[in-house]
C-alpha cells in the first residue's frame, strides 16, 4: 500500500510542476514519516472547509516526522487551480485526474483522507470533513507521531 | 458406473454454472452511482436530463396549450384532472 505509482502531476508550494506530466506519487520515499493524503476536488463544499485546517496541520506539525500531500481529483485541472488561487493555500498539491490513486485508496465520498503511518501502512480513514471531529483527526496524527 | 460418473459431472457443470449465474446477477448491482471523484462529470450540462431548459418550457407550453396535455415530468395539481 505504501507504494502508488499512478500517472500524477506533483506541484509544491503552489506552483505547478508541468515539467513531469507523468511524475509518480511513490509514498515509499516518505518510509518513517507521517503520510496524511487528503483527497479533495474544487466543486466539493467541505473540502473548502477542510483547506483551512489543512494549513494548519501542516504548519503546526513542521518539522516533525509529517507530510501532508492534498490530492485533487478534479477531471478539470484549471479548476483545481482556480480554486488553489481563491484558497491562497501553499499546500502540496498531487495531481490525479484519471481518479487513479483515490481508486486505490477506495476513495468512497470527497473529502477522504487517509492517515498513514511511520510503517506505511494506512492506520486512519476520514470519510468527509466534520468541523467537530478536528480534535480527532489531530489526535490520530499525534498518535502515529508519537508511536514507537 | 459410467452413467454416474457422468450424472455427477453434469451436476457439477450445472452446479457451477448456476453459481456463475447468481455470482453474475449479483455483481451487477455492485456499483451502483459515479465514484467519489466523478461527481464533477455527473454535475456537466451535458449529462443533465433537461440540457435546455428554455426550449423544454417552450415545448411543454406549446403541449399545454395546442394539444391539450401537460405534465409527465413533475407531479403538480392535486389529482383533480382540472389542470
Amino acid at each position: 500500500m505504501a507504494l502508488v505509482t499512478v500517472i500524477a502531476m506533483v506541484s509544491v508550494g503552489g506552483h505547478v510542476a508541468h515539467a513531469a506530466p507523468s511524475a509518480a506519487l511513490d509514498l515509499s520515499q516518505y518510509h518513517g514519516k507521517v503520510v496524511y493524503l487528503d483527497f479533495w476536488a474544487s466543486w466539493c463544499a467541505p473540502c473548502k472547509l477542510s483547506f483551512p485546517f489543512l494549513e494548519k496541520l501542516q504548519s503546526y506539525y513542521a518539522g516533525r516526522n509529517f507530510v501532508l500531500l492534498a490530492v485533487n481529483v478534479d477531471h478539470d485541472r484549471t479548476k483545481a487551480d482556480a480554486f488553489l488561487r481563491e484558497a491562497g493555500s501553499n499546500l502540496p498539491i498531487v495531481y490525479d485526474t484519471t481518479g487513479g490513486i483515490a481508486r486505490t485508496f477506495n476513495v468512497k465520498a470527497m473529502p477522504t483522507s487517509v492517515v498513514i503511518g511511520a510503517d506505511g501502512r494506512v492506520r486512519y480513514v476520514h470519510s468527509g470533513f466534520f468541523p467537530d471531529q478536528m480534535p480527532l483527526y489531530e489526535a490520530h496524527i499525534s498518535e502515529l507521531l508519537n508511536a514507537k | 458406473m459410467q452413467n454416474d460418473g457422468r450424472r455427477r459431472a453434469r451436476a457439477r457443470a450445472g452446479l457451477g454454472i448456476a453459481l456463475l449465474c447468481v455470482g453474475g446477477i449479483l455483481s451487477a448491482c455492485a456499483s451502483v452511482g459515479p465514484a467519489a471523484w466523478d461527481h464533477d462529470l455527473m454535475a456537466r450540462k451535458s449529462m443533465q436530463l433537461n440540457t435546455h431548459p428554455d426550449l423544454m418550457a417552450a415545448l411543454e407550453h406549446s403541449y399545454f396549450s395546442k394539444e391539450g396535455a401537460s405534465g409527465g415530468r413533475s407531479f403538480v395539481g392535486g389529482g383533480c384532472g382540472c389542470n
